[in-house]
């Protein structure tokens, strides 16, 4: 995305103007909370080395009503995230060829969320298979 | 012409951004929401004996350190330019403050991983 060099008085304000400039700064917002989940899962791998006492503090402040809501915020976070990523997709790769065919946008963003749910599940097996 | 530091951290943060989409949700639905109404129902989800045993494994470790990491960067990335893009004066201290702390939490992830070991 190019930008001016230099922000101008003119400019204030400018996420007023337009929906699309407002979905650009949550979009752009949107990652403060993947940031805090990614601190959160920190605290957790540091007192995971910590020792048991302290990872199940960790754990048990999971059902802190705060800490709950800051995660479901995160989760609606993460999937506008997804959503907007993939979206964007097709305009960040050259132009994909297979079989001699060019592979379309809309398939690209299909297989991107094929990728995703295959990996999701992939993982969410791999964690709990581990627990039990 | 300069030489500009931005391509190796456009990569960080694409890298970040890629792995946020699509491992995200369903690991903040994990963490965040399967683990604390399993323990409301008396379901031991993530035990320390049962995560310590896996996370121990160096491959795990560490892909779990990077894949901290380059979420720091991209948010810090992020972050950094909406800053500037609200208009805000972003010099030198406030390009460290991002970047330096995705650093910092990258090398903490590793350090916490290490020691598992």
């Amino acid at each position: 995305m190019s930008r001016p060099p230099v922000y101008r008085p003119s400019m204030r304000g400018w996420w007023q103007r337009h929906p699309a400039y407002r979905r650009y700064l949550l979009r752009e917002g949107s990652s403060a909370l993947l940031a805090a989940y990614a601190l959160w899962l920190l605290a957790g791998l540091v007192s995971l080395a910590a020792g048991e006492a302290a990872y199940e503090r960790w754990r048990e402040l999971h059902g802190n009503p705060w800490v709950f809501g800051v995660h479901l915020a995160a989760l609606l976070a993460a999937l506008y995230h997804a959503v907007t990523w993939f979206r964007l997709l097709p305009l960040t790769l050259p132009a994909l060829r297979w079989g001699g065919r060019r592979i379309t946008d809309r398939t690209l963003v299909r297989g991107a969320w094929l990728t995703s749910v295959a990996l999701s599940v992939g993982v969410w097996l791999y964690l709990l298979g581990g627990v039990r | 012409m300069k030489r500009s530091h931005e391509p190796p951290l456009w990569l960080l943060f694409g890298a970040g951004g890629l792995l946020a989409a699509l491992l995200g949700p369903a690991l903040i639905l994990l963490t965040g929401v399967v683990v604390p109404v399993a323990a409301e129902r008396g379901v031991e989800v993530l035990g320390y004996e049962a995560t310590r045993e896996l996370l121990a494994r160096p491959l795990v470790g560490v892909l779990l350190a990077l894949s901290l990491g380059v979420v720091l960067w991209h948010a810090a990335h992020r972050i950094y330019h909406t800053l500037r893009d609200l208009g805000m004066r972003a010099g030198q201290g406030v390009w460290w403050a991002c970047y330096g702390s995705a650093a910092i939490g990258t090398l903490v992830a590793i350090g916490a991983v290490i020691a598992l070991w």
